[in-house]
């Protein structure tokens, strides 16, 4: 690979600097290719060669049927009189060898028997080209048969465009047909190019793919990297959404984006509205909320001690019948603290609110029923809170020694 | 797909800080205030419960705008936090000056360009889907807040964000309701 390399810039060089030139020195040299060329065809054909001959003259033939398909009328018979002449000669100069090219582009009967009214000239110079370029491949493709396969496609192509503008100068009344022609060539070779640019592309894309976020381009996706971008970008959102729909209950039957954006903001404001709804419902009671905060971090701070009542068995919630009542939606929660306060069936805590507004320094009375299992887990639990949480309530600090000795009682009177 | 417990919890905690501070702070106030003020506590807390948030800092911002609640969202945030929200508030209040801005010349140039479309023209489907698409968009960000600030990426993470905690604040708020009803009632 590595000696091939520079040959490979080689031609390279070659074909862009014979590009050129071709067309100033072709009427000169002719002779002197033809003769290298026969000398070439002798001694070395490869059956590449033939293949791409192949190449050439199905790549004609297609151009020449787009031409006929596009003016049936002015310009079939002049283009099979051209170009099957170049068939011809070309078929004949390269001798038995070139017999599948032949074939390949087998020419009509008509045009064959009209290619011998043209002038020889001609005949040589699609010769020639179609020579010249085997002469170049002979000597420096040999060793890089595999490797320049790309180029020397693209190189046939050329040529062959070349050829048919050098048809077009022979013959000006096929002008207008031939234009075509190259159009029609230089379309395909555009595709190439496109197609050949693609593979370089994803083959970047496959270096980077460790480093990076994959992405794949499919088939006819654009594959800049902007576009690229965007797409990641696109699906990011994309699955994001989906995310939200299953959050928004009701979301999953509804298609289109539209549709789904119009829920979720339903979903949204109605939560909102439930806020505002419940806040009016404390507002309702706040008069009386005013003493029972303390009370609320203690249940609070029992909720901390919820994982110790499973071993009664029975889950509060579904024993609860208020609460079912009032959330179905949230059953599956517990909010541990709050149920135990207001079960009055099989849960320890209960109590009794019985307090006047206006005064302050009321008493609420709380009951709790603890059982004997349970009453250790209660001490350490309150004692913890108490002393951390319950400092910022009120001024009346609570007795919490009292109360954990009061505990083990089963039945006490808190006095707060 | 539930907020934790623990989330809930410092929501509780810090709501019923702010309620007992509204509670001193107004004896004898109407229904509606009252139930404002209960509002915009549990939203605070809400805001404070979840830190970092996007939305949470616009909910705090929107609520220390007017002085008289300024003391509210001190007591429930606490100083370290209020320290982080404001500072992070401020570094967002000149990017909101901008966009205001920014929105106004827009505006003035969809004016001028919606005069010169004045002409009876079929509009494509697509269009119309575009336009809905994006007054739909818009009403949302309207409705999370902070959410005009956001790009479309950042905004459903936010939305997504938000009515997780939004469940959790109507949960919670459900029960603190449920439970006072039942003290009252017994």
């Amino acid at each position: 690979m590595s000696r091939a390399l520079p040959e490979m810039l080689q031609c390279a060089d070659l074909t862009v600097l014979e590009r050129k030139g071709e067309r100033m020195k072709w009427q000169q040299q002719q002779q002197q290719y033809q003769q290298s060329y026969l000398q070439e065809s002798q001694m070395s054909f490869i059956p590449s060669f033939q293949t791409e001959m192949l190449e050439l003259s199905m790549m004609q033939e297609m151009s020449k049927n787009g031409a006929e398909n596009g003016w049936p009328d002015l310009g079939k018979y002049q283009i099979n009189d051209t170009e099957s002449a170049a068939y011809l000669t070309a078929g004949f100069g390269a001798g038995e060898d070139y017999g599948i090219s032949r074939t390949a582009s087998c020419p009509p009967v008509v045009g064959e028997e009209k290619g011998g009214d043209f002038p020889v000239l001609e005949k040589m110079v699609v010769k020639e080209s179609s020579k010249k370029r085997r002469a170049d491949k002979a000597a420096t493709c040999l060793k890089a048969n595999d490797v320049v396969e790309g180029t020397r496609d693209k190189r046939l192509k050329g040529d062959t465009n070349e050829e048919e503008s050098k048809a077009a100068e022979q013959n000006p009344t096929t002008t207008t047909t031939t234009n075509n022609n190259n159009n029609n060539s230089s379309s395909i070779n555009n595709r190439e190019t496109s197609a050949d640019s693609s593979k370089e592309n994803s083959k970047v894309s496959d270096v980077q793919k460790p480093d990076y976020i994959h992405v794949r381009a499919r088939r006819g996706q654009a594959t800049d990297s902007h576009s690229l971008a965007e797409r990641v970008r696109r699906e990011k959102i994309s699955e994001r959404m989906k995310f939200l729909q299953d959050l928004v209950p009701g979301c999953n039957k509804i298609t289109g984006k539209a549709g789904m954006l119009d829920e979720i903001i339903n979903y949204v404001q109605s939560l909102q509205r439930q806020v505002e709804f419940l806040s009016m419902k404390l507002a309702a009671v706040n008069p009386r909320i005013d003493f029972n905060i303390d009370n609320f971090f203690l249940k609070e701070m029992l909720s901390g001690c919820n994982g110790s009542y499973s071993t009664l068995g029975v889950s509060q919630e579904l024993t609860n019948p208020v609460l079912l009542q009032f959330n179905p939606m949230h059953q599956g929660v517990t909010c541990s603290g709050m149920d135990m306060a207001i079960n009055p069936s099989d849960i320890t805590l209960r109590r009794t609110t019985s307090a006047p507004l206006s005064l302050p320094d009321t008493f609420v009375d709380s009951y709790f029923h603890a059982n004997g299992s349970s009453s250790n887990n209660w001490d350490i639990d309150l004692s913890t809170l108490y002393s951390g949480d319950f400092q910022q309530g009120r001024q009346s600090v609570f007795p919490s020694q009292s109360l954990t000795g009061n505990l083990e009682v089963n039945n006490l009177k808190m006095e707060m | 797909m539930q907020a934790s417990n623990s989330f809930k919890r410092t929501f509780l905690k810090k709501f019923l800080v702010g309620i007992q501070q509204t509670n001193l702070a107004s004896k004898n106030t109407s229904l509606f205030e009252r139930r404002n003020a209960i509002k915009l506590s549990s939203d605070i807390a809400l805001a404070s419960a979840r830190d970092g948030a996007n939305w949470s800092r616009a909910i705090v911002a929107n609520a220390s705008k007017q002085e008289k609640n300024k003391n509210l969202v001190k007591n429930i945030l606490g100083e370290v936090q209020l320290d982080r929200f404001t500072k992070l508030q401020n570094k967002g209040s000149s990017l909101t000056c901008k966009r205001e801005t920014c929105k106004r010349i827009l505006r003035r140039s969809r004016l001028e360009r919606r005069i010169r479309k004045r002409s009876p023209k079929r509009v494509a489907g697509s269009a119309v889907a575009k336009r809905i698409m994006k007054k739909r968009s818009h009403f949302l960000k309207c409705v999370v807040p902070g959410g005009e600030l956001m790009d479309e990426f950042s905004f459903i993470d936010e939305t997504i964000d938000y009515i997780f905690s939004l469940r959790a604040q109507v949960d919670v708020m459900q029960r603190l309701a449920n439970a006072f009803e039942h003290c009252i009632g017994k």
